[in-house]
Protein backbone atom coordinates (compact mmCIF):
# COMPACT_ATOMS: atom_id res chain seq x y z
CA UNK A 1 0.00 0.00 0.00
CA UNK A 2 2.99 2.21 0.50
CA UNK A 3 3.20 3.28 -3.12
CA UNK A 4 -0.36 4.47 -3.37
CA UNK A 5 -0.84 7.95 -4.66
CA UNK A 6 -4.29 9.21 -5.18
CA UNK A 7 -5.43 8.93 -8.72
CA UNK A 8 -2.88 7.18 -10.78
CA UNK A 9 0.04 9.43 -11.54
CA UNK A 10 2.42 7.55 -13.79
CA UNK A 11 5.92 8.76 -13.03
CA UNK A 12 7.81 9.04 -16.30
CA UNK A 13 9.30 11.98 -18.11
CA UNK A 14 7.42 13.38 -21.04
CA UNK A 15 6.43 16.67 -22.54
CA UNK A 16 2.91 16.17 -21.18
CA UNK A 17 4.26 15.65 -17.67
CA UNK A 18 6.15 18.92 -17.97
CA UNK A 19 3.20 20.93 -19.20
CA UNK A 20 1.63 23.61 -17.05
CA UNK A 21 -1.21 22.01 -15.06
CA UNK A 22 -3.42 25.04 -15.70
CA UNK A 23 -3.14 24.60 -19.41
CA UNK A 24 -3.81 20.89 -19.04
CA UNK A 25 -6.94 21.68 -17.04
CA UNK A 26 -8.15 24.17 -19.64
CA UNK A 27 -7.47 21.69 -22.41
CA UNK A 28 -9.33 19.02 -20.53
CA UNK A 29 -12.37 21.24 -20.11
CA UNK A 30 -12.29 22.03 -23.84
CA UNK A 31 -11.93 18.32 -24.56
CA UNK A 32 -14.98 17.42 -22.52
CA UNK A 33 -17.05 20.14 -24.11
CA UNK A 34 -15.84 18.94 -27.49
CA UNK A 35 -17.05 15.41 -26.83
CA UNK A 36 -20.57 16.71 -26.34
CA UNK A 37 -20.56 18.35 -29.74
CA UNK A 38 -19.86 15.09 -31.50
CA UNK A 39 -22.70 13.42 -33.33
CA UNK A 40 -20.90 11.28 -35.89
CA UNK A 41 -18.41 8.44 -35.98
CA UNK A 42 -16.05 10.58 -38.02
CA UNK A 43 -16.14 13.03 -35.12
CA UNK A 44 -15.12 10.28 -32.72
CA UNK A 45 -12.40 9.41 -35.18
CA UNK A 46 -11.05 12.94 -34.80
CA UNK A 47 -11.03 12.60 -31.02
CA UNK A 48 -9.33 9.25 -31.36
CA UNK A 49 -6.50 10.91 -33.28
CA UNK A 50 -6.21 13.51 -30.55
CA UNK A 51 -6.13 10.84 -27.84
CA UNK A 52 -3.62 8.71 -29.71
CA UNK A 53 -1.39 11.76 -30.00
CA UNK A 54 -1.74 12.45 -26.29
CA UNK A 55 -1.00 8.87 -25.27
CA UNK A 56 2.00 8.66 -27.57
CA UNK A 57 3.41 11.90 -26.19
CA UNK A 58 2.78 10.91 -22.56
CA UNK A 59 4.98 7.77 -22.57
CA UNK A 60 2.30 6.00 -20.52
CA UNK A 61 1.91 2.41 -21.77
CA UNK A 62 -1.24 1.94 -23.81
CA UNK A 63 -2.29 -1.05 -21.72
CA UNK A 64 -2.16 1.04 -18.57
CA UNK A 65 -4.43 3.63 -20.16
CA UNK A 66 -6.90 1.03 -21.37
CA UNK A 67 -7.00 -0.54 -17.92
CA UNK A 68 -8.59 2.63 -16.60
CA UNK A 69 -11.65 1.69 -18.62
CA UNK A 70 -12.21 -1.31 -16.38
CA UNK A 71 -14.29 0.73 -13.96
CA UNK A 72 -16.83 1.82 -16.58
CA UNK A 73 -17.10 -1.37 -18.56
CA UNK A 74 -20.32 -2.41 -16.80
CA UNK A 75 -21.80 1.02 -17.32
CA UNK A 76 -20.95 0.95 -21.01
CA UNK A 77 -22.44 -2.50 -21.54
CA UNK A 78 -25.57 -1.53 -19.65
CA UNK A 79 -25.97 1.66 -21.68
CA UNK A 80 -25.48 -0.15 -24.97
CA UNK A 81 -27.94 -2.93 -24.19
CA UNK A 82 -30.57 -0.56 -22.90
CA UNK A 83 -30.35 1.88 -25.76
CA UNK A 84 -30.40 -0.88 -28.35
CA UNK A 85 -33.45 -2.55 -26.82
CA UNK A 86 -35.48 0.57 -26.19
CA UNK A 87 -34.79 2.41 -29.40
CA UNK A 88 -37.92 3.22 -31.35
CA UNK A 89 -37.13 3.45 -35.01
CA UNK A 90 -38.99 3.35 -38.27
CA UNK A 91 -40.13 0.15 -39.95
CA UNK A 92 -37.62 0.25 -42.83
CA UNK A 93 -34.82 0.56 -40.27
CA UNK A 94 -35.74 -2.68 -38.52
CA UNK A 95 -33.07 -5.34 -38.87
CA UNK A 96 -34.12 -7.98 -36.36
CA UNK A 97 -37.13 -8.66 -34.21
CA UNK A 98 -38.46 -11.35 -31.90
CA UNK A 99 -41.73 -10.68 -30.09
CA UNK A 100 -41.51 -7.32 -28.42
CA UNK A 101 -37.76 -7.15 -28.95
CA UNK A 102 -36.95 -4.99 -31.94
CA UNK A 103 -33.50 -3.96 -33.04
CA UNK A 104 -33.08 -1.04 -35.40
CA UNK A 105 -30.03 -0.05 -37.37
CA UNK A 106 -30.19 3.49 -36.06
CA UNK A 107 -30.51 2.06 -32.54
CA UNK A 108 -27.25 0.18 -32.94
CA UNK A 109 -25.45 3.22 -34.30
CA UNK A 110 -26.84 5.33 -31.52
CA UNK A 111 -25.65 2.87 -28.88
CA UNK A 112 -22.24 2.81 -30.51
CA UNK A 113 -21.97 6.59 -30.28
CA UNK A 114 -23.04 6.57 -26.67
CA UNK A 115 -20.49 3.94 -25.76
CA UNK A 116 -17.74 5.86 -27.54
CA UNK A 117 -18.77 9.06 -25.79
CA UNK A 118 -18.48 7.38 -22.38
CA UNK A 119 -15.13 5.84 -23.21
CA UNK A 120 -13.68 9.10 -24.47
CA UNK A 121 -15.09 10.99 -21.52
CA UNK A 122 -13.14 8.71 -19.19
CA UNK A 123 -9.94 8.57 -21.20
CA UNK A 124 -9.39 12.32 -21.31
CA UNK A 125 -9.31 13.01 -17.57
CA UNK A 126 -7.41 9.75 -17.15
CA UNK A 127 -4.61 11.12 -19.27
CA UNK A 128 -4.64 14.25 -17.14
CA UNK A 129 -4.24 12.28 -13.90
CA UNK A 130 -1.61 10.01 -15.44
CA UNK A 131 0.58 12.96 -16.29
CA UNK A 132 -0.17 15.39 -13.45
CA UNK A 133 0.46 14.89 -9.74
CA UNK A 134 -2.40 15.72 -7.39
CA UNK A 135 -0.33 18.56 -5.98
CA UNK A 136 0.15 20.10 -9.42
CA UNK A 137 -3.54 19.72 -10.04
CA UNK A 138 -4.52 21.60 -6.90
CA UNK A 139 -1.96 24.28 -7.64
CA UNK A 140 -3.32 24.64 -11.14
CA UNK A 141 -6.88 24.74 -9.90
CA UNK A 142 -6.05 27.35 -7.32
CA UNK A 143 -4.38 29.52 -9.89
CA UNK A 144 -7.26 29.17 -12.35
CA UNK A 145 -9.87 29.95 -9.72
CA UNK A 146 -7.99 32.93 -8.39
CA UNK A 147 -10.37 35.48 -9.96
CA UNK A 148 -13.11 34.08 -7.70
CA UNK A 149 -11.26 35.33 -4.66
CA UNK A 150 -12.32 38.85 -5.61
CA UNK A 151 -15.86 37.91 -4.76
CA UNK A 152 -14.60 36.60 -1.39
CA UNK A 153 -14.60 32.96 -2.46
CA UNK A 154 -11.96 31.16 -0.32
CA UNK A 155 -9.94 29.77 -3.20
CA UNK A 156 -6.65 29.41 -1.37
CA UNK A 157 -8.27 27.78 1.65
CA UNK A 158 -10.04 25.26 -0.53
CA UNK A 159 -6.83 24.49 -2.36
CA UNK A 160 -4.89 23.96 0.84
CA UNK A 161 -7.62 21.74 2.25
CA UNK A 162 -7.53 19.71 -0.93
CA UNK A 163 -3.78 19.33 -0.98
CA UNK A 164 -3.65 18.34 2.69
CA UNK A 165 -6.38 15.79 2.13
CA UNK A 166 -4.58 14.39 -0.89
CA UNK A 167 -1.34 14.26 1.00
CA UNK A 168 -2.89 12.43 3.95
CA UNK A 169 -4.84 9.78 2.10
CA UNK A 170 -1.88 7.44 1.54
CA UNK A 171 -0.79 8.02 5.13
CA UNK A 172 -4.23 7.09 6.39
CA UNK A 173 -4.30 3.98 4.24
CA UNK A 174 -0.98 2.93 5.68
CA UNK A 175 -2.15 3.71 9.20
CA UNK A 176 -5.34 1.70 8.72
CA UNK A 177 -3.21 -1.19 7.56
CA UNK A 178 -1.02 -1.00 10.62
CA UNK A 179 -3.87 -0.76 13.13
CA UNK A 180 -5.70 -3.56 11.44
CA UNK A 181 -2.62 -5.76 11.68
CA UNK A 182 -2.26 -4.91 15.34
CA UNK A 183 -5.86 -5.88 16.07
CA UNK A 184 -5.54 -9.02 13.97
CA UNK A 185 -2.57 -9.95 16.10
CA UNK A 186 -5.02 -9.85 19.02
CA UNK A 187 -7.22 -12.30 17.14
CA UNK A 188 -9.68 -9.71 15.83
CA UNK A 189 -11.69 -11.20 12.99
CA UNK A 190 -12.55 -8.93 10.07
CA UNK A 191 -13.39 -11.57 7.53
CA UNK A 192 -16.24 -13.65 8.83
CA UNK A 193 -19.80 -12.97 9.90
CA UNK A 194 -22.60 -10.95 8.36
CA UNK A 195 -22.36 -7.31 7.40
CA UNK A 196 -23.30 -6.01 10.86
CA UNK A 197 -20.72 -8.19 12.53
CA UNK A 198 -18.09 -6.97 10.12
CA UNK A 199 -19.04 -3.35 10.59
CA UNK A 200 -18.81 -3.84 14.33
CA UNK A 201 -15.43 -5.51 13.93
CA UNK A 202 -14.14 -2.31 12.34
CA UNK A 203 -14.69 -0.28 15.52
CA UNK A 204 -11.31 -1.25 17.02
CA UNK A 205 -9.72 0.03 13.82
CA UNK A 206 -11.75 3.18 13.29
CA UNK A 207 -11.38 4.59 16.79
CA UNK A 208 -7.58 4.55 16.82
CA UNK A 209 -7.67 5.89 13.29
CA UNK A 210 -9.84 8.85 14.30
CA UNK A 211 -7.74 9.51 17.36
CA UNK A 212 -4.56 9.56 15.35
CA UNK A 213 -6.13 11.68 12.61
CA UNK A 214 -7.09 14.33 15.15
CA UNK A 215 -3.65 14.17 16.66
CA UNK A 216 -2.11 14.51 13.25
CA UNK A 217 -4.36 17.43 12.36
CA UNK A 218 -3.39 19.13 15.60
CA UNK A 219 0.30 18.58 14.94
CA UNK A 220 -0.03 19.85 11.42
CA UNK A 221 -1.85 22.96 12.58
CA UNK A 222 0.90 23.60 15.13
CA UNK A 223 3.59 23.06 12.53
CA UNK A 224 1.90 25.46 10.13
CA UNK A 225 1.35 28.02 12.87
CA UNK A 226 4.94 27.86 13.99
CA UNK A 227 6.04 28.55 10.45
CA UNK A 228 3.84 31.62 10.38
CA UNK A 229 1.21 30.30 8.01
CA UNK A 230 -1.65 32.76 7.85
CA UNK A 231 -3.56 31.93 4.72
CA UNK A 232 -3.28 33.34 1.26
CA UNK A 233 -2.40 36.89 2.23
CA UNK A 234 1.09 37.85 1.10
CA UNK A 235 1.99 34.26 0.36
CA UNK A 236 4.41 33.56 -2.45
CA UNK A 237 5.23 30.25 -4.05
CA UNK A 238 8.39 28.26 -4.30
CA UNK A 239 7.41 26.59 -7.53
CA UNK A 240 5.86 29.29 -9.66
CA UNK A 241 3.69 27.96 -12.43
CA UNK A 242 4.94 29.17 -15.76
CA UNK A 243 3.38 28.93 -19.16
CA UNK A 244 5.80 27.90 -21.89
CA UNK A 245 5.66 27.78 -25.63
CA UNK A 246 4.72 24.08 -25.48
CA UNK A 247 1.60 24.95 -23.50
CA UNK A 248 0.38 27.35 -26.13
CA UNK A 249 1.24 24.85 -28.83
CA UNK A 250 -0.88 22.26 -27.04
CA UNK A 251 -3.73 24.72 -26.67
CA UNK A 252 -3.47 25.52 -30.35
CA UNK A 253 -3.64 21.85 -31.30
CA UNK A 254 -6.66 21.44 -29.04
CA UNK A 255 -8.36 24.37 -30.72
CA UNK A 256 -7.72 22.92 -34.15
CA UNK A 257 -9.35 19.66 -33.14
CA UNK A 258 -12.22 21.52 -31.51
CA UNK A 259 -12.74 23.49 -34.68
CA UNK A 260 -12.71 20.32 -36.76
CA UNK A 261 -15.39 18.82 -34.56
CA UNK A 262 -17.52 21.96 -34.72
CA UNK A 263 -17.15 22.13 -38.46
CA UNK A 264 -18.25 18.53 -38.77
CA UNK A 265 -21.31 19.27 -36.68
CA UNK A 266 -22.39 22.63 -38.12
CA UNK A 267 -21.15 22.40 -41.68
CA UNK A 268 -19.70 25.94 -41.65
CA UNK A 269 -18.76 26.20 -45.32
CA UNK A 270 -21.53 24.58 -47.37
CA UNK A 271 -20.44 26.56 -50.37
CA UNK A 272 -16.90 25.23 -50.19
CA UNK A 273 -17.42 21.65 -49.05
CA UNK A 274 -20.92 20.51 -48.25
CA UNK A 275 -20.41 17.97 -45.48
CA UNK A 276 -24.10 17.12 -45.30
CA UNK A 277 -23.90 15.81 -48.85
CA UNK A 278 -21.25 13.22 -47.97
CA UNK A 279 -23.14 9.96 -47.36
CA UNK A 280 -20.62 8.18 -45.14
CA UNK A 281 -20.70 10.79 -42.42
CA UNK A 282 -23.08 9.19 -39.97
CA UNK B 1 12.24 -27.04 17.60
CA UNK B 2 9.80 -24.29 18.66
CA UNK B 3 10.04 -21.99 15.62
CA UNK B 4 11.67 -23.04 12.41
CA UNK B 5 12.02 -20.87 9.33
CA UNK B 6 13.46 -22.30 6.13
CA UNK B 7 14.28 -20.60 2.84
CA UNK B 8 11.77 -17.83 3.34
CA UNK B 9 11.40 -15.30 0.54
CA UNK B 10 9.06 -12.37 0.33
CA UNK B 11 8.36 -9.77 -2.34
CA UNK B 12 6.02 -6.82 -1.77
CA UNK B 13 3.65 -5.94 -4.60
CA UNK B 14 4.63 -9.03 -6.49
CA UNK B 15 4.14 -8.88 -10.23
CA UNK B 16 3.77 -5.12 -10.39
CA UNK B 17 6.19 -2.41 -11.35
CA UNK B 18 6.58 -1.56 -7.65
CA UNK B 19 7.84 -5.02 -6.66
CA UNK B 20 10.35 -4.84 -3.79
CA UNK B 21 12.14 -7.89 -2.53
CA UNK B 22 11.99 -7.73 1.25
CA UNK B 23 13.25 -11.16 2.31
CA UNK B 24 15.73 -13.35 0.55
CA UNK B 25 16.23 -16.99 1.48
CA UNK B 26 16.02 -16.68 5.25
CA UNK B 27 16.59 -19.79 7.35
CA UNK B 28 16.47 -19.43 11.10
CA UNK B 29 15.66 -21.49 14.14
CA UNK B 30 14.36 -20.08 17.38
CA UNK B 31 14.95 -22.33 20.32
CA UNK B 32 13.07 -22.64 23.54
CA UNK B 33 14.42 -20.14 26.07
CA UNK B 34 15.81 -17.87 23.40
CA UNK B 35 15.70 -14.13 23.72
CA UNK B 36 16.45 -13.44 20.08
CA UNK B 37 17.41 -9.97 18.98
CA UNK B 38 16.77 -9.02 15.36
CA UNK B 39 18.89 -6.15 14.14
CA UNK B 40 19.62 -4.55 10.80
CA UNK B 41 19.27 -1.29 9.00
CA UNK B 42 16.01 0.43 8.16
CA UNK B 43 14.39 -1.51 5.34
CA UNK B 44 16.41 -4.66 5.92
CA UNK B 45 13.23 -6.70 6.33
CA UNK B 46 12.98 -7.15 10.09
CA UNK B 47 9.32 -6.24 10.37
CA UNK B 48 8.45 -8.31 7.33
CA UNK B 49 10.21 -11.31 8.81
CA UNK B 50 8.47 -11.22 12.17
CA UNK B 51 5.03 -10.55 10.73
CA UNK B 52 5.30 -13.97 9.14
CA UNK B 53 5.41 -15.59 12.54
CA UNK B 54 1.73 -15.03 13.30
CA UNK B 55 0.63 -15.20 9.66
CA UNK B 56 -0.13 -11.51 9.31
CA UNK B 57 2.08 -11.80 6.27
CA UNK B 58 1.50 -15.03 4.41
CA UNK B 59 4.33 -17.15 3.11
CA UNK B 60 5.13 -16.66 -0.56
CA UNK B 61 7.85 -19.25 -0.65
CA UNK B 62 9.61 -21.16 2.06
CA UNK B 63 8.59 -23.01 5.20
CA UNK B 64 7.67 -21.90 8.70
CA UNK B 65 6.75 -24.14 11.59
CA UNK B 66 5.62 -22.79 14.94
CA UNK B 67 5.79 -25.79 17.23
CA UNK B 68 4.00 -28.32 15.07
CA UNK B 69 1.88 -25.80 13.18
CA UNK B 70 2.68 -25.53 9.51
CA UNK B 71 2.07 -21.95 8.34
CA UNK B 72 2.06 -22.73 4.64
CA UNK B 73 -1.56 -23.82 4.06
CA UNK B 74 -3.97 -21.06 3.09
CA UNK B 75 -6.40 -21.92 5.85
CA UNK B 76 -4.83 -22.34 9.24
CA UNK B 77 -6.16 -21.89 12.75
CA UNK B 78 -5.40 -18.18 13.01
CA UNK B 79 -6.81 -17.82 16.51
CA UNK B 80 -4.68 -20.62 17.82
CA UNK B 81 -1.57 -19.29 16.11
CA UNK B 82 -2.10 -15.70 17.16
CA UNK B 83 -2.75 -16.54 20.77
CA UNK B 84 0.38 -18.67 20.67
CA UNK B 85 2.51 -15.97 19.07
CA UNK B 86 1.82 -12.61 20.70
CA UNK B 87 2.93 -9.65 18.67
CA UNK B 88 3.61 -6.17 19.96
CA UNK B 89 3.98 -3.66 17.15
CA UNK B 90 6.00 -0.50 17.04
CA UNK B 91 4.20 2.24 18.95
CA UNK B 92 1.54 -0.18 20.20
CA UNK B 93 -0.21 2.62 22.10
CA UNK B 94 -1.80 3.70 18.80
CA UNK B 95 -3.89 0.53 18.70
CA UNK B 96 -5.82 1.29 21.91
CA UNK B 97 -9.51 1.82 21.28
CA UNK B 98 -11.80 0.79 24.16
CA UNK B 99 -13.50 3.08 26.68
CA UNK B 100 -11.64 1.58 29.59
CA UNK B 101 -8.26 0.02 30.11
CA UNK B 102 -9.96 -3.15 31.29
CA UNK B 103 -11.99 -3.55 28.10
CA UNK B 104 -8.97 -2.88 25.95
CA UNK B 105 -6.82 -5.48 27.62
CA UNK B 106 -9.73 -7.93 27.51
CA UNK B 107 -10.09 -7.53 23.73
CA UNK B 108 -7.69 -10.33 22.83
CA UNK B 109 -8.92 -12.88 25.36
CA UNK B 110 -12.52 -12.13 24.32
CA UNK B 111 -11.66 -12.77 20.71
CA UNK B 112 -10.42 -16.24 21.56
CA UNK B 113 -13.69 -16.82 23.41
CA UNK B 114 -12.33 -17.51 26.85
CA UNK B 115 -14.82 -17.82 29.71
CA UNK B 116 -15.63 -14.62 31.60
CA UNK B 117 -13.80 -15.53 34.85
CA UNK B 118 -10.71 -16.57 32.94
CA UNK B 119 -10.70 -13.25 31.09
CA UNK B 120 -11.02 -11.29 34.33
CA UNK B 121 -8.18 -13.26 35.85
CA UNK B 122 -5.91 -12.78 32.88
CA UNK B 123 -6.60 -9.07 32.56
CA UNK B 124 -5.76 -8.46 36.19
CA UNK B 125 -2.64 -10.55 35.88
CA UNK B 126 -1.51 -8.83 32.67
CA UNK B 127 -2.03 -5.35 34.04
CA UNK B 128 -0.04 -6.34 37.09
CA UNK B 129 2.74 -7.78 34.95
CA UNK B 130 3.24 -4.50 33.10
CA UNK B 131 3.67 -2.68 36.40
CA UNK B 132 0.35 -0.86 36.59
CA UNK B 133 -2.01 -0.77 39.53
CA UNK B 134 -5.04 -2.79 38.48
CA UNK B 135 -7.70 -1.33 40.75
CA UNK B 136 -6.88 2.30 40.06
CA UNK B 137 -6.39 2.04 36.32
CA UNK B 138 -8.91 -0.51 35.14
CA UNK B 139 -11.80 1.93 34.71
CA UNK B 140 -9.85 4.81 33.24
CA UNK B 141 -9.93 5.68 29.58
CA UNK B 142 -6.74 4.58 27.85
CA UNK B 143 -6.66 7.92 26.04
CA UNK B 144 -6.15 9.93 29.20
CA UNK B 145 -3.01 8.04 30.22
CA UNK B 146 0.56 9.13 29.67
CA UNK B 147 2.45 7.77 26.68
CA UNK B 148 4.42 5.32 28.79
CA UNK B 149 1.30 4.07 30.55
CA UNK B 150 -0.47 3.64 27.24
CA UNK B 151 2.36 1.54 25.96
CA UNK B 152 2.14 -0.65 29.04
CA UNK B 153 -1.59 -1.11 28.57
CA UNK B 154 -1.00 -2.10 24.95
CA UNK B 155 1.64 -4.57 26.08
CA UNK B 156 -0.81 -5.96 28.64
CA UNK B 157 -3.35 -6.39 25.84
CA UNK B 158 -0.98 -8.81 24.15
CA UNK B 159 0.25 -10.73 27.15
CA UNK B 160 -3.31 -11.20 28.41
CA UNK B 161 -3.54 -13.84 25.69
CA UNK B 162 -0.74 -15.73 27.42
CA UNK B 163 1.38 -16.12 24.31
CA UNK B 164 4.02 -18.81 24.32
CA UNK B 165 6.15 -16.71 22.02
CA UNK B 166 6.39 -12.98 22.39
CA UNK B 167 7.41 -10.93 19.38
CA UNK B 168 8.26 -7.27 19.88
CA UNK B 169 8.94 -4.66 17.22
CA UNK B 170 11.10 -1.97 18.80
CA UNK B 171 9.33 -1.95 22.15
CA UNK B 172 11.29 1.05 23.42
CA UNK B 173 11.07 3.32 20.37
CA UNK B 174 10.41 6.92 21.29
CA UNK B 175 10.83 6.55 25.06
CA UNK B 176 13.24 8.43 27.27
CA UNK B 177 16.20 6.47 28.69
CA UNK B 178 14.40 5.77 31.93
CA UNK B 179 11.25 4.66 30.15
CA UNK B 180 13.40 2.39 28.00
CA UNK B 181 14.94 0.61 30.97
CA UNK B 182 11.57 0.26 32.65
CA UNK B 183 9.94 -1.29 29.60
CA UNK B 184 12.90 -3.60 29.04
CA UNK B 185 12.74 -4.70 32.65
CA UNK B 186 9.06 -5.55 32.15
CA UNK B 187 9.85 -7.41 28.96
CA UNK B 188 12.44 -9.39 30.83
CA UNK B 189 9.90 -10.33 33.49
CA UNK B 190 7.34 -11.29 30.88
CA UNK B 191 9.98 -13.29 29.02
CA UNK B 192 10.19 -15.58 32.02
CA UNK B 193 6.55 -16.59 31.39
CA UNK B 194 7.10 -17.35 27.68
CA UNK B 195 8.94 -20.04 25.76
CA UNK B 196 10.94 -17.50 23.78
CA UNK B 197 11.04 -13.84 22.93
CA UNK B 198 11.93 -12.22 19.63
CA UNK B 199 12.74 -8.55 19.68
CA UNK B 200 13.56 -6.11 16.91
CA UNK B 201 15.72 -3.30 18.13
CA UNK B 202 17.88 -0.49 16.89
CA UNK B 203 19.37 -0.01 20.32
CA UNK B 204 22.53 -2.09 20.67
CA UNK B 205 22.70 -1.48 24.41
CA UNK B 206 19.41 -3.29 24.85
CA UNK B 207 20.29 -6.05 22.45
CA UNK B 208 23.60 -6.67 24.19
CA UNK B 209 22.07 -6.65 27.61
CA UNK B 210 18.95 -8.76 27.13
CA UNK B 211 19.42 -11.05 24.14
CA UNK B 212 21.19 -14.37 24.15
CA UNK B 213 21.26 -14.58 20.36
CA UNK B 214 21.25 -11.92 17.71
CA UNK B 215 20.08 -12.31 14.13
CA UNK B 216 21.60 -9.76 11.78
CA UNK B 217 19.62 -8.87 8.69
CA UNK B 218 21.03 -6.94 5.81
CA UNK B 219 19.07 -6.07 2.69
CA UNK B 220 16.63 -8.90 3.14
CA UNK B 221 19.28 -11.53 3.79
CA UNK B 222 20.11 -13.15 7.08
CA UNK B 223 23.72 -12.20 7.57
CA UNK B 224 24.17 -14.53 10.50
CA UNK B 225 23.07 -15.39 14.03
CA UNK B 226 25.55 -14.53 16.75
CA UNK B 227 26.00 -14.57 20.47
CA UNK B 228 26.15 -10.95 21.67
CA UNK B 229 29.75 -11.22 22.82
CA UNK B 230 30.84 -12.80 19.59
CA UNK B 231 29.06 -10.17 17.51
CA UNK B 232 30.26 -7.12 19.34
CA UNK B 233 33.80 -8.43 19.50
CA UNK B 234 34.18 -8.63 15.72
CA UNK B 235 34.77 -4.99 14.87
CA UNK B 236 35.35 -5.67 11.19
CA UNK B 237 31.97 -7.29 10.83
CA UNK B 238 30.23 -4.49 12.70
CA UNK B 239 31.94 -1.91 10.57
CA UNK B 240 31.01 -3.61 7.32
CA UNK B 241 27.39 -3.84 8.48
CA UNK B 242 27.48 -0.29 9.85
CA UNK B 243 26.23 -1.46 13.24
CA UNK B 244 27.14 0.51 16.35
CA UNK B 245 28.63 -1.15 19.37
CA UNK B 246 26.89 -0.86 22.75
CA UNK B 247 28.00 2.13 24.81
CA UNK B 248 29.67 -0.07 27.44
CA UNK B 249 31.60 -1.97 24.79
CA UNK B 250 32.73 1.28 23.21
CA UNK B 251 33.90 2.51 26.59
CA UNK B 252 35.70 -0.75 27.39
CA UNK B 253 37.38 -0.73 23.99
CA UNK B 254 38.46 2.88 24.48
CA UNK B 255 40.00 2.06 27.84
CA UNK B 256 41.71 -0.97 26.38
CA UNK B 257 43.17 1.10 23.55
CA UNK B 258 44.62 3.57 26.04
CA UNK B 259 46.53 0.82 27.79
CA UNK B 260 44.18 -0.22 30.56
CA UNK B 261 43.74 -3.88 31.17
CA UNK B 262 40.02 -4.00 30.31
CA UNK B 263 38.53 -6.65 28.05
CA UNK B 264 37.21 -4.84 24.91
CA UNK B 265 34.43 -7.38 24.39
CA UNK B 266 32.59 -6.52 27.59
CA UNK B 267 28.90 -6.10 26.90
CA UNK B 268 27.29 -5.16 30.16
CA UNK B 269 27.64 -2.59 32.88
CA UNK B 270 28.42 -4.88 35.78
CA UNK B 271 31.29 -6.54 33.96
CA UNK B 272 32.72 -3.18 32.99
CA UNK B 273 32.50 -1.85 36.54
CA UNK B 274 34.11 -5.02 37.81
CA UNK B 275 36.93 -4.83 35.27
CA UNK B 276 37.59 -1.14 35.94
CA UNK B 277 37.62 -1.73 39.67
CA UNK B 278 40.02 -4.67 39.33
CA UNK B 279 42.28 -2.57 37.12
CA UNK B 280 42.15 0.38 39.51
CA UNK B 281 43.03 -1.67 42.57
CA UNK B 282 45.59 -3.62 40.57
CA UNK B 283 47.39 -0.41 39.60
CA UNK B 284 47.08 1.04 43.07
CA UNK B 285 48.68 -2.04 44.58
CA UNK B 286 51.73 -1.72 42.34
N1 LIG C 1 3.61 -2.51 2.81
C1 LIG C 1 4.69 -2.45 2.04
N2 LIG C 1 4.58 -2.28 0.70
C2 LIG C 1 5.67 -2.24 -0.08
N3 LIG C 1 6.91 -2.38 0.35
C3 LIG C 1 7.10 -2.53 1.65
C4 LIG C 1 6.01 -2.59 2.58
N4 LIG C 1 6.50 -2.78 3.82
C5 LIG C 1 7.82 -2.82 3.68
N5 LIG C 1 8.20 -2.68 2.40
C6 LIG C 1 9.58 -2.71 1.86
O1 LIG C 1 10.16 -3.93 2.25
C7 LIG C 1 11.48 -3.74 2.73
C8 LIG C 1 11.62 -4.25 4.16
O2 LIG C 1 10.77 -3.50 5.00
P1 LIG C 1 10.63 -3.76 6.55
O3 LIG C 1 9.52 -2.89 7.04
O4 LIG C 1 10.50 -5.21 6.80
O5 LIG C 1 12.02 -3.21 7.11
P2 LIG C 1 12.50 -3.05 8.62
O6 LIG C 1 13.78 -3.78 8.71
O7 LIG C 1 11.42 -3.42 9.55
O8 LIG C 1 12.79 -1.49 8.70
P3 LIG C 1 12.64 -0.50 9.98
O9 LIG C 1 13.86 -0.67 10.80
O10 LIG C 1 12.60 0.86 9.34
O11 LIG C 1 11.38 -0.84 10.68
C9 LIG C 1 11.75 -2.26 2.58
O12 LIG C 1 12.48 -2.08 1.39
C10 LIG C 1 10.41 -1.63 2.48
O13 LIG C 1 10.45 -0.49 1.66
MG1 LIG D 1 10.21 -2.26 10.93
Amino acid sequence: MREITLGQYYPVKSVLHRMDPRMKLIIMVLYIVMIFFIKTFIGFGIVLIFLALTIALSHVPLLKVLKSLKVIIILVIFTVVMSVLFYNGTAEDLIWSAGILKIYKEGLLNAGRMALRLVFLVLGPTMLTFTTTPVELTDGLESLLKPLSYIKFPVHELAIIMSIALRLIPTLVEETDKIQSAQKARCADFESGNIFKRAKAMIPVLIPLFVSSFRRADDLADAMDSRCYRGAKGRTRMKKLKVHFRDFAALFVMCVFFFAVLWLRYNFFPALIDLSAIPWII
Amino acid sequence: MPIKIEHLNYVYNQKTSFATAALNDISLEIREGDFLGVIGHTGSGKSTLISHLNALTRIQSGVIFVDDMDLRPKKIDFKKLRSKVGMVFQYPEYQLFAETVYKDVAFGPENIKLPEEEIAKRVEEAIGLVGLDFSSIKDRSPFELSGGQMRRVALAGVIAMKPEYLVLDEPTAGLDPRGKTEIMQLVKNIAATCKSVIMISHNMDEVAEYCNRIAVLSQGKLYGVYEPRELFRSRELLKSLKIDVPAVTALAAGLNERGFNVDPSIINEEELIEAVRAEYFGRKAQ
